[in-house]
């Protein structure tokens, strides 16, 4: 009759088979050699024991894929933490990486916008008591500065979308999205000691429009949407 | 620091490990080694150097399964019994011949191979393999240990231990089929 053995099965069952013939035999008082040497033995294995943490085992399973990309951001994550680097900032028109004490700003979806100002825009409504003082022109940029009777500034900014870059001062202030005339704008107020200043930016589809000036954010708000309804 | 301390505990736990298979066994280990050496001093030496090899490879140890640590020192003891044994009797281990061409045929060990001899008579030819070939082969398979951690355990060169293991299983395979004839 055939028999079907695997070596494994057959090198198993004669160690079992080899160990179950040993007879108990009385342990005898050991040598105080033996105990020196077991001695020995104990410490030097105890010198060498490594936490079972660092210990590979048939039983420790290589780390998961999924473990391994978590472990990996959290990397990047403390290390940008770390280097002052935090977070990215974005809204439905703009964005930009927070750093600690400003907000880089770049605007997306310009792929049917001009890449150069084709139409040049002006400010038509006006705060009382401010006259147009200087202007500043490229390609990209058209910034109007307008300033009143006490030397306060009010620039007005016309910047392509494709070359809109700005570092906005966030140290101890928020950016806050909000709307002009329906578009998407973020504006920012800042209460400094020496008075009120506030920002404001929209996308109004071709440009990005900036007012910046001695004004609270909603007065800056206001004023922007006067402006593009009148349609500068 | 809960885990700092943890891993402290368990590192502990882990040292502990071995003077706590001592105590609890033994008596399994002295009848095994007593079982080759029939003689006290001698069961003593193979204990001691058992563990003293153990000790000197402890990641080897901690890769074992935990309940199959026991099985792993006993083989361990066997083995040293077998050498200490050898020694006494200035007999060579009757199965070094590395020199000679070495089968590269590798045979699964899970591989099913028909015979018409019982597990008895084949029992009996493993018990001609000399007694390192047994145990790096008993290493591999019982306790999936890697080539370099039995050759570290036994003293040998890992190349040495594929060739045993390798030679081993042609060895067995060869007499199984032999029975067909």
């Amino acid at each position: 009759m055939s028999n079907t053995y695997t070596i494994e099965e057959l090198i198993n069952g004669y160690y079992d088979q080899e160990f179950s013939r040993v007879s108990v035999e009385p342990v005898p008082k050991f040598s105080i050699k033996h105990r020196i040497k077991m001695k020995r033995a104990f410490n030097l294995y105890q010198k060498k024991a490594k936490p079972l943490s660092m210990v590979s085992s048939n039983e420790k399973r290589e780390m998961s894929l999924r473990k391994r990309v978590i472990i990996a951001v959290m990397v990047i994550v403390f290390m940008v933490i770390a280097t002052g680097f935090v977070i990215a900032f974005i809204s439905k028109s703009f964005r930009g990486t927070v750093y600690n004490d400003n907000t880089q700003l770049l605007a997306f979806g310009f792929d049917s916008c001009p890449n150069i100002i084709e139409k040049e825009y002006s400010l038509s409504v006006i705060p009382y008591g401010y006259e147009l003082y200087k202007m500043i022109e490229s390609e990209v940029r058209v910034s109007i500065i307008y300033k009143n009777s006490t030397n306060d500034l009010l620039i007005f900014e016309q910047t392509v979308k494709e070359a809109y870059d700005s570092h906005i001062n966030t140290e101890g202030y928020t950016i806050q999205e909000t709307s002009v005339n329906e578009c998407d704008a973020i504006c920012v107020e800042f209460n400094r000691d020496t008075g009120t200043e506030a920002m404001v930016i929209w996308n109004n589809k071709d440009y990005i429009l900036k007012l910046h000036g001695s004004f609270t954010k909603n007065e800056l708000i206001e004023l922007a949407n006067s402006n593009e309804k009148n349609g500068f | 620091m809960i885990s700092a301390a943890l891993a402290v505990l368990k590192t502990d736990e882990e040292r502990n490990a071995l003077s706590e298979i001592y105590t609890k066994n033994i008596k399994s280990f002295y009848s095994i080694a007593f079982s080759k050496l029939h003689n006290a001093h001698d069961s003593e030496d193979a204990i001691q150097e058992a563990f003293l090899a153990i000790a000197r490879n402890p990641d080897n140890f901690f890769a074992i399964p935990q309940e199959k640590r026991v099985s792993y020192i006993n083989v361990m003891i066997r083995n040293i019994s077998f050498s200490i044994w050898n020694r006494k009797l200035k007999i060579e281990d009757t199965q070094v011949e590395l020199d000679e061409n070495i089968v590269d045929e590798s045979i699964s060990l899970d591989e099913k191979i028909s015979s018409e001899l019982s597990c008895i008579e084949i029992y009996r030819f493993i018990d001609t393999l000399s007694e390192t070939t047994k145990t790096a082969l008993y290493l591999k398979i019982h306790f999936h240990m890697k080539y370099s951690a039995i050759a570290s355990q036994l003293e040998i060169s890992e190349e040495a231990v594929k060739k045993r293991i390798a030679r081993a299983t042609v060895k067995i395979k060869q007499f199984m089929e032999d029975s067909h004839e």
